[in-house]
């Protein structure tokens, strides 16, 4: 019979997240009550390249989310968060470039660079232009088309952010990147470019409320901090000897703890406390490594440094609208992967897209799949760590992890890999998987795709991206991916004009309709080359909502 | 990442202005670098540009803005196809300041062995591509730039060579702020080609290119037909030219 | 306070392991059960090396399995975590702080266990870490850490080498100092005062201060030595529960702890320092008593007004004392076991005076230390002092199940088990004149109830000359004459005739399981981890030794540094 303490205000036992007592003056501050209407944001992660879908996707297509479901994937670092997580399966993004896309009515979409269209056409849904129906040949123009129409990011930005911008911002560093690559569009072929963490912390500070004499409050925190930090060096140190594996566990559980970040009073209180709690602040790592898992301290790299900057914007209410571009062309060094991340895709280390596999190849693209599922873990935990409301941020926070494709060798556009944290204020379900296209009668092993197809023991040892063989069939997971950004823009509140399209001044309260098309084919030939191309399926996915 | 020097000269395989009855410019004593400005780090990116190797790189300021020429040769013996050469743009303590990506030039053209009858641009074995790049993504200052990444992606395909565009009788004129370059575009291919375009490189001794001069028209080029072009002006005319279709069908 | 962790007699000790009590006159009954049979100390470490089953409830097989003792070193924890008894005593002899906001320290924190660190639990750890060093800071104990000017030149660095060779129990690493001293480097900075206050702050929350690493890797044959530091730490948290003292320091400092005999020196000498040793004394008494067990009836329960007008209930503070002041005065006047049982020593202040026949106008509020050798009322051992008698009696009347449960189950290991089901219900007819008969009609007629009261039973009618309140009667209150009388089993089998209470604790104390339970719970106690198989064979060890005579309490205390297990360790999967 253990004696607790009646000051203890926990909600709960067992690894109970408790505010660090340092941080005492913000528990102490009564929460303010919250407004009648409670902000929400989009968080967007977007990574390149794919992933292996094997291991990235559960078994399961639809059901109850649970935590055992993502064991053993590649998504094993969100299984604490099952329940607030939402895998939309069986989407399709726009645009997938096939070696048979030669103009309107051949393929799935127009004939120019790979990622040159899909980059373009991601967030727009609009097709790319100078089109190329060649999809092989040359020509600089296909490296430097750029979509039609404006990205989410930005008609979303243009409704909810002060600014009218989202936050964009390149967890690489990079500002500017080319067509080959640029996600966010402000307009028709304008490339928007993305703020670094100096840039986009420096942006905030002006936000920073100040409660208590600013003295008191941040000697109280710094002392806090840099005496968490003496405990953690001192169990570091610990664990670095030869103990039993449960002396090691008992460690490690007490390091778990020192590591949570405090529960925090949530909006209402966007302060430099706020940011040091989270770890947000505008210096990021510098010196050896690579630029995403380069260390800023103990338990965060460069990477999440964006993701806490992402959190800390969100609480602050700063920008309602925040994109988070891993770069392209990216080697792992820290990761102990040497070859760039886009020939790796292939399951090559060279220059060709197509020929013997690379050593490790497959496993190394896990290990990536991997790292970017624990960002996406760390993002979720920064926006969990804050309460508002009768929850947390990330109960009225929209977080998705969009890639750029299914598979990276095979370029394909279904059954895209998409997890989504947060309900958006109570719009959207969780805890679930939900299939959006049963109607293909795919099966939960189809769907699981064929990224080891290839490079594996006991598969063709020969990497082929023309075949597209290591993608999910095409006939599968088709539901197109611009009901899933109208039930984003709604659940954000977001109005539309007569048409459904979104419109600041609306008049209606339902987006329903988004971008050129909703079927790839109608993109072959770029724009205008396909009659009837059009929204063809209007509105959100309803069996996404909440009930 | 690993550095990877490429300092290698062949002329061999440039396509060389011959003289002609217009008036020529004199022969300027160009430089013999591979790399401009001299002593600028290239490196390339993980495994850079495979089968194709890295001849000779310029980098220069051009009307307020950095332009990236560069030269590769194909030394491997298989045709390089639907090249693309993509540079990141480094400041002194190696982070990206700017980026480019561009597809590699070709002059010869092949289909899919499949049947499908679709058409791929490729770098044969032993040729020579190259490269402009005029639009890197953020405006950089030369002093500012530390070194040059590069890479390269291209498709091995199974490919058979078919007739596509030939240039011919390519010529340097005088104008008054540099060169220009003449010339006749001709279609092999068996469709209309609009609107067609051709790239003319100068080149120092040693196959640096150092500018890049566009022809564009507005003929309808039937199979079979022929274009003349003249391109825009360039400053520096080098020793010798390379010229390569701009646009394909 | 609360200790889970120990693991001492299982024995049910409540009147629930009456079968038959009634609820007619709950009041004047063998007593309402308060708590159902739970068995002794909970708690028992998971996880931790040498655990084994049997040291959860029931079934009173003792601490340990049956069976011959496994010779060898047992695995333990490398990373023991203090026990709450133990951070008060740290806290006290580091810091000189023994209470805060009222309560003493080690009620501060959350309650003992063993599993890795909870929330709750390291949110209290910082709070009071934060609470002792600001009460530090700002109080007369502050030159106990900082003697020195934290403004001034490496004032800050040599407080923290030398508070933390203490805190730390071994000099700190050039790297851990620079981690504490990066606390003069925050941004925005602390004044130096706070800085001094945050460094402490530091030390009292940090994983070296608050487990008790053993780290060293040096092999002697099969098993790890410790470090001569890690001897120390554990030489002085036996017999003081809390870190060394200087000297301890340096015969560690110096490799004056490599041998047995060198550790014996250092343990002589400091069971002498009383001041540290007598109150660990005191409170393994308190453990082995059940006082710390939540089952147990220890100061739960007051007296009937009417029935006892000098009774206080105010006074159960003071009994407490007095049961601490006796246990440690026996240890110190170079008693035994027996002593325990049989020693006639009091300590007496105005709330027990009474109890003891005594003038309580001759007394203040303090104990004073009186011989009770009035041959006519005789006051063997702690067994007859005013805190047993009193707890383990009823609102109304004496009870002698209760105290004889209490003997039975927690002194001679014999643990009937729990009532069985209807027993509370029952009740007897007819008219009594003492409590001892009504009790005898109640349980002792017919099964099952017999079974177990007639062995529970005639050890508190040997001491019903004591009544409910602890003093000495002659005459039960339902007015017939006290017959004290009884044919006690011992537990061996064999009954013999007891007339006297004297006579009663003297054959207790002969018996060998008796001082097999207590040789188990010292084990257990000292070592500060749950016993196993191969601590039997330290526990057979003092067996002997307890079976012979004059072994006393303080040379069993030092005999406990001889075990090999003190000066080595193994480490297993655990």
């Amino acid at each position: 019979m253990t004696n607790f303490n009646r000051r203890i205000l926990l909600k709960g036992l067992g690894g109970a997240v408790v505010a660090a007592p340092f941080l005492s003056s913000l528990w102490e501050r009564s929460a303010k009550a919250q407004s009648a209407t409670t902000p929400k944001r989009t968080i967007v992660m977007f990574t390149h390249y794919g992933c292996i879908t094997n291991k990235w996707f559960p078994n399961k297509l639809t059901g109850e989310l649970l935590a055992a479901d993502l064991t053993g994937t590649s998504l094993a670092s969100l299984a604490p968060y099952a329940k607030k997580l939402l895998m939309p399966r069986g989407i399709r993004t726009m645009n997938e470039w096939t070696a048979n896309n030669t103009g309107a009515g051949k393929g799935r979409g127009q004939g120019n660079d790979s990622h040159t269209q899909i980059a373009g056409s991601i967030f727009t849904c609009q097709p790319v232009t100078p089109n190329s129906d060649s999809p092989f040949s040359f020509g600089d123009p296909k490296f430097k088309a750029m979509p039609v129409g404006p990205s989410l990011d930005h008609v979303m930005a243009k409704q909810l952010s002060p600014s009218g911008t989202p936050l964009f911002m390149n967890v690489a560093g990079q500002s500017r990147e080319g067509a080959q690559s640029a996600i966010s569009y402000s307009a028709a072929e304008q490339i928007f470019p993305a703020v670094n963490a100096t840039q986009a912390f420096n942006g905030l500070t002006g936000l920073f409320k100040s409660g208590t004499p600013m003295n008191a409050d941040t000697w109280a925190v710094a002392k806090g901090k840099a005496i968490t930090d003496i405990v953690k060096g001192d169990l570091s140190r610990l664990m670095s000897k030869d103990m039993s594996k449960v002396d090691k566990d008992k460690l490690a559980a007490w390091m778990e703890l020192v590591n949570s970040v405090g529960k925090v009073v949530g909006s209402a209180q966007c302060s430099q406390e706020l940011a040091m709690s989270l770890g947000a602040n505008n210096k990021p790592g510098s010196g050896t490594g690579d630029a995403l898992t380069r260390k800023v301290n103990d338990t965060m790299d460069n990477a999440d440094l964006y993701s806490a900057i992402a959190a800390l914007t969100a609480a602050c209410n700063a920008n309602p609208v925040i994109f988070l571009k891993y770069p392209n062309n990216f080697i792992f060094s820290g990761l102990g992967i040497t070859a760039d991340s886009h020939n790796q895709s292939h399951r090559l280390s060279d220059a060709s897209m197509q020929g013997p596999c690379v050593k490790d190849a497959v496993d190394n693209l896990i290990k990536i799949d991997t790292y970017y599922a624990q960002k996406f873990a760390n993002l979720i935990k920064f926006l969990d760590s804050m309460t508002e409301d009768a929850g947390t941020v990330l109960d009225n926070t929209v977080a998705v992890w969009m890639n750029e494709m299914s598979d990276g060798n095979a370029h394909n556009l279904n059954n895209a890999p998409i997890i989504q944290a947060g309900s958006g204020g109570g719009y959207f379900k969780t805890g679930q998987i939900v299939n959006l296209d049963a109607a293909s009668g795919a099966t939960a092993e189809q769907m699981l795709g064929r990224s080891l197809s290839q490079c594996v023991d006991g598969t063709p040892q020969t990497s082929n991206g023309v075949s597209q063989g290591t993608g999910t069939e095409a006939k599968y997971g088709n539901a197109p991916v611009n009901k899933y950004y109208c039930n984003i823009m709604n659940a954000m509140g977001m109005k539309a004009d007569a048409t459904g399209f979104p419109a600041k001044d609306g008049p209606a309260n339902e987006v329903t309709h988004f971008g050129y098309s909703d079927k790839t084919e109608d993109f072959a030939g770029g724009l205008g080359a396909v009659q009837g191309a059009t929204i063809h399926s209007p509105g959100g996915f309803t069996e996404l909502k909440a009930t | 990442m690993h550095a990877t020097s490429f300092f290698i000269l062949t002329a061999a395989t440039l396509l060389l202005a011959c003289s002609g009855e217009r008036s020529k410019p004199e022969a300027r004593q160009g430089d013999d670098a591979v790399i401009a400005p001299v002593g600028l780090p290239v490196t390339a990116h993980a495994s850079g540009c495979g089968a194709l190797k890295l001849l000779a790189l310029t980098l220069q300021p051009e009307s307020a803005s950095l332009q990236l020429y560069a030269a590769l040769k194909n030394e491997g013996d298989e045709p390089a196809c639907s090249p693309a050469f993509s540079v990141s743009l480094l400041d002194k303590s190696a982070q990206s300041l700017a980026m480019g990506v561009g597809g590699l030039l070709v002059q010869r053209f092949y289909q899919l062995a499949d049947g499908s009858g679709t058409m791929a641009a490729c770098v044969a074995p032993g040729d020579v591509t190259m490269i402009a790049l005029t639009d890197l993504t953020a405006e950089v200052a030369l002093e500012d730039v530390g070194g040059v990444e590069y890479w390269c992606n291209f498709w091995t395909l199974d490919v058979v060579p078919i007739e596509g565009f030939s240039i011919s009788e390519v010529q340097p004129v005088s104008q008054a702020t540099g060169v220009s370059y003449t010339g006749a575009l001709a279609n092999g291919f068996d469709t209309v080609v609009t609107n067609p375009s051709v790239a003319v490189f100068p080149l120092n001794r040693a196959g640096r290119p150092l500018g890049m001069a566009l022809g564009r028209g507005q003929a309808e080029l039937p199979p079979g037909g022929s274009w003349s072009f003249e391109t825009s002006t360039v400053s520096e005319p080098g020793v010798a030219q390379a010229a390569y279709p701009a646009g394909g069908p | 306070m609360k200790e889970k962790r120990l693991l001492v007699a299982l024995g049910a000790l409540s009147a629930a392991l009456v079968a038959c009590s009634s609820n007619v006159d709950t009041k004047d009954g063998p007593g309402s059960p308060t708590n159902p049979a739970t068995g002794g100390a909970s708690g028992a470490p998971t996880g931790t090396a040498g655990t084994t089953t049997t040291t959860t409830n029931g079934g009173g097989a003792g601490l340990l399995p049956p069976g011959p003792c496994v010779q060898g070193v047992p695995v333990t924890t490398q990373i023991p975590r203090l026990m709450n008894r133990q951070y008060g005593n740290v806290v006290r002899d580091l810091l000189g702080v023994t209470t805060l906001g009222g309560k003493a320290v080690a009620d501060s924190l959350v309650g003992d266990f063993t599993g890795p660190m909870t929330a709750p639990a390291w949110q209290v750890y910082q709070e009071t870490a934060a609470a002792i060093a600001a009460d530090v800071m700002s109080g007369p104990n502050k030159s106990k850490f900082i003697s020195c000017d934290p403004a001034a030149a490496g004032c800050l660095k040599t407080t923290i080498e030398t508070f933390g060779r203490k805190a730390f129990r071994r000099a700190l690493t050039t790297e851990e100092v620079a981690s504490f001293e990066t606390l003069s480097h925050t941004t925005p900075p602390g004044t130096p005062a706070e800085v001094a206050e945050a460094t402490l702050n530091a030390f009292l929350v940090s994983p070296s201060f608050l487990l008790i690493p053993e780290l060293n890797t040096e092999v002697e044959g099969a098993a790890i030595k410790l470090s001569p530091q890690e001897v120390a730490t554990r030489l002085s948290f036996l017999l003081w529960g809390s870190v060394p003292d200087d000297e301890l320091n340096m015969a560690a400092d110096s490799d004056q702890l490599g041998t047995k005999d060198q550790i014996l020196t250092q343990a002589k000498r400091m069971i002498l320092v009383r001041e540290k040793t007598g109150p660990l004394v005191s409170a393994f008494h308190d453990e082995w008593a059940q006082m710390n067990n939540g089952s147990a009836h220890w100061f739960k329960g007051d007296h009937d007004p009417a029935k006892f007008p000098t009774y206080q209930a105010g006074a159960k503070a003071s009994y407490l004392k007095e049961l601490n002041a006796f246990f440690e005065e026996v240890a110190f006047a170079n008693g035994s076991f027996q002593d325990l049982l049989t020693s006639n020593v009091a300590f007496v202040n105005k709330d027990n005076a009474a109890i003891y026949g005594l003038d309580p106008a001759q007394y203040t509020d303090e104990l004073t230390r009186v011989t009770l050798d009035a041959a006519a009322t005789p006051r063997p051992g702690f067994l007859t002092r005013a805190g047993f008698l009193s707890s383990y009696a009823n609102y109304g009347a004496t009870s002698p199940i209760l105290r004889g449960a209490f003997i039975a189950s927690a002194i001679l290991n014999v643990n009937p088990g729990a009532p069985v089901p209807g027993a509370l219900d029952k009740t007897v007819e007819g008219t009594f004149t003492t409590q001892r008969s009504f009790v005898e009609a109640l349980t002792e007629k017919e099964q099952p109830c017999m079974g177990c009261h007639s062995v529970i039973n005639p050890f508190g009618y040997a001491l019903e000359n004591y009544d409910a309140i602890g003093k000495w009667q002659t005459t039960d209150l339902r007015s017939g004459a006290i017959d004290a009388t009884a044919s006690v089993d011992f537990g061996d089998g064999a009954k013999k005739d007891i007339s006297s209470p004297v006579q009663l604790m003297e054959e207790i104390a002969k018996m060998p399981k008796a001082k097999e339970l207590y040789a188990q719970a010292w084990v257990s106690y000292a070592y500060g981890r749950g016993a196993n198989a191969n601590d039997q064979c330290v526990v057979d060890d003092l067996k002997t030794k307890l079976n012979g005579t004059g072994y006393s309490i303080l040379t069993l205390l030092a005999d406990l540094s001889q075990a090999d297990s003190f000066r080595l360790r193994v480490r297993g999967d655990l």
